[in-house]
């Protein structure tokens, strides 16, 4: 659900208006055109400048991040919540969720995650066809045992936030995991690749991740069958695989 | 290494693969000496299990040798262990309780599984992509993962044919009388003298029972349990099996029903015509006469085990006569870990002898004809083991 927000008091002439239409939509049909995730963030920019040329307002504004935002309104965008019951302690769930540097061992989309300070963390995510894309976080509140969340910082484009509660569980089963995660994907083409890089299923996505969380946290490994043997085609290509590296000298 | 893939319906082939190698540190590696084939593969083999690929290796009751392991665990290569059918991760609440088929994590595909059920149990060897999709244990070698939890080392005083069914069917078996509530001098019914029946009416002797009535229609399994000291119902020479029960027992019934026959069950009741009707119209997956059957013949407050293994959906079943006569019903897969050891004591103790079961022995290259045979119940098929 879109909040549009109230017009600005902002005066800008005529010309310099059908001048950024002009050239928003140049940029917005370049940056079609060329169809990489570059050309994307071009056009996303041209959009921009169109959008505002017509209506007063900036993109970023729609996905309800305004100059004087506290964070991604929860009208505006996609919200992913998940539980799941871990068996170990809070302290220790936290503790290991804390170390942020963690989070691609079991959120697949991330690539890898690396701390800047004690509040902030440049994450790194696996974007279609091979690219990246970056952004850094900023942890707004640290319970430590008991809840964590952020904010994305520096891209509105893949602006996100997220937040994890660590709940004790009944009957010493360890702790309930409560993770949401809120993420804005504009309108249009380039929505749709953002959404590619939470997961096509976001909800689907966070499951699986929340698993593989559980699973090194109960058991040390995350469970896979990558790497087996088996027949029929998948059987001929691994021989061939193994047959082209000897070829290679590898 | 050489291994049986499925390939499709009633098609299973010996091909050349890969050999299986460490992935996991707690991984252990298994060199085959023994492996059989189970009843529940025949589901597999018929088609009835879906998310299955062609090349998929099969085969959940295995032994062997270990010849590597991942991870300081208690195993050391050259030990001689029985592997249970079912992955345990041995860390989580229901492997805590010894529930080790209901593990919470050793299926990579639990959340396929969690869409179609709500729910996932454990990873399964050589069961469908929809149970992790692990690579089984009709091979030369398999991979087993969580090494320290699952293979079980056996004496070397016992040979492979007397230890290989503590993978599944005897303990499958054994949860299933011991699933029965059973008091001393109890009688007991079992439909299905397939291997787990067998192992259900030998275990209900040994928890207590007095009586043992076991229904089937194949001769030779009627001849083996009755080698067990069971009295037996060929349902394809009575009217009414249920009734024949009631006769037997003086119109009670009996005090606990075992379903050892699950999913694919036959029969020629008006009842079985409409399973496989619907069935074959894709309505209903599932064909339950042995569980119906079980039902309506129970005493009142009564109790029907069922190890038989259901997939889907079934139809018609009297839940009216369940709810009035108060059954208790228990089932489900087998917590294979916890029964090995007192079960390796009864067969040392010699109380249980596992290798009568056994009617054909062959080597792995001979799986496709096997799987046939069993299949088709030829030769007098019960129980088939294959040596690589």
């Amino acid at each position: 659900m879109e909040q549009i927000l109230p017009r600005t008091n902002r005066r800008e002439s005529q010309s310099s208006r059908m001048w950024s239409g002009v050239t928003g939509s140049m940029l917005l049909v370049y940056g079609m055109k060329r169809g990489s995730l570059l050309g994307r963030l071009v056009s996303l920019a041209g959009a921009d400048l169109l959008t505002h040329s017509i209506t007063g307002h900036h993109i970023h504004e729609t996905l309800g991040l305004t100059s004087s935002d506290e964070g991604i309104s929860h009208q505006v965008g996609v919200q992913v919540r998940r539980s799941l019951c871990v068996g170990v302690e809070p302290q220790q769930a936290y503790e290991f969720f804390r170390k942020f540097q963690n989070l691609p061992r079991f959120m697949k989309h991330l690539e890898s995650v690396s701390i800047l300070d004690n509040e902030r963390s440049r994450w790194v995510a696996k974007g279609p066809a091979g690219t990246h894309v970056e952004w850094d976080a900023r942890i707004i509140s640290d319970q430590a045992g008991e809840m964590i969340s952020w904010r994305s910082e520096n891209n509105p484009v893949v602006a996100n936030s997220g937040s994890v509660q660590f709940e004790k569980a009944p009957r010493g089963r360890g702790t309930i995991l409560r993770v949401s995660l809120q993420y804005a994907p504009p309108a249009g083409a380039l929505g749709a690749i953002i959404a590619k890089l939470f997961g096509e299923e976001p909800e689907l996505q966070l499951s699986t991740d929340l698993k593989r969380l559980k699973q090194v946290l109960e058991t040390g490994e995350i469970t896979t069958t990558e790497g087996q043997p088996a027949g029929g085609r998948r059987g001929r290509q691994a021989a061939r695989v193994r047959e082209d590296s000897t070829f290679q000298g590898s | 290494m050489k291994a049986v893939c499925w390939h499709g319906k009633r098609d299973v082939r010996v091909e050349n693969v890969p050999d299986p190698k460490i992935i996991n540190p707690r991984d252990a590696i298994i060199k085959i000496t023994l492996t059989a084939i189970c009843g529940s593969d025949l589901h597999l083999y018929n088609g009835f299990i879906p998310t299955m690929e062609a090349g998929d290796i099969l085969g959940h009751e295995f032994m062997g040798e270990v010849v590597e392991v991942g991870h300081e665990n208690g195993l050391k290569p050259g030990e001689r262990v029985v592997v249970p059918f079912a992955i345990a991760c041995g860390n989580c609440f229901y492997c805590k309780s010894g529930l080790t088929s209901a593990c919470d994590n050793s299926n990579p595909n639990a959340e396929l599984l969690e869409r179609k059920d709500g729910y996932s149990g454990a990873g399964l060897f050589g069961y469908s992509h929809l149970y992790g999709g692990y690579a089984g244990g009709q091979a030369e070698y398999v991979r087993v993962p969580y090494g320290d939890v699952g293979p079980f080392k056996v004496p070397d005083s016992l040979t492979d044919e007397e230890v290989l069914f503590l993978s599944d069917i005897l303990p499958t078996g054994y949860m299933a009388a011991e699933n029965c509530n059973l008091k001393d001098g109890d009688v007991v019914a079992v439909w299905g003298c397939g291997p787990v029946g067998q192992f259900a009416i030998r275990s209900a002797w040994l928890l207590g029972a007095g009586r043992v009535i076991a229904i089937d229609r194949f001769p030779e399994r009627l001849a083996l349990a009755r080698k067990a000291n069971a009295e037996t119902i060929d349902y394809e020479e009575v009217d009414d099996v249920v009734e024949q029960i009631k006769e037997m027992t003086g119109g009670v019934g009996p005090d606990s029903c075992i379903d050892a026959v699950g999913l694919e069950a036959h029969g020629h009741s008006i009842s079985a015509l409409y399973d496989r009707t619907k069935q074959m119209a894709m309505l209903q997956m599932d064909r339950p006469t042995a569980l119906r059957q079980a039902i309506q013949a129970c005493r009142k407050a009564g109790t029907v085990s069922i190890p038989g293994v259901y997939g889907a959906f079934i139809d018609n079943m009297p839940m009216g006569v369940a709810f009035g006569k108060g059954l208790t019903f228990k089932m489900g897969q087998t917590h294979v870990h916890g029964y090995m050891q007192p079960l390796l004591a009864q067969i040392e103790q010699g109380k249980i002898d596992t290798a009568s079961i056994i009617t054909h022995r062959v080597p792995l290259a001979e799986a496709p004809q096997a799987y046939d045979v069993f299949c088709n119940k030829e030769d007098e098929c019960i129980k088939v083991v294959m040596r690589p």
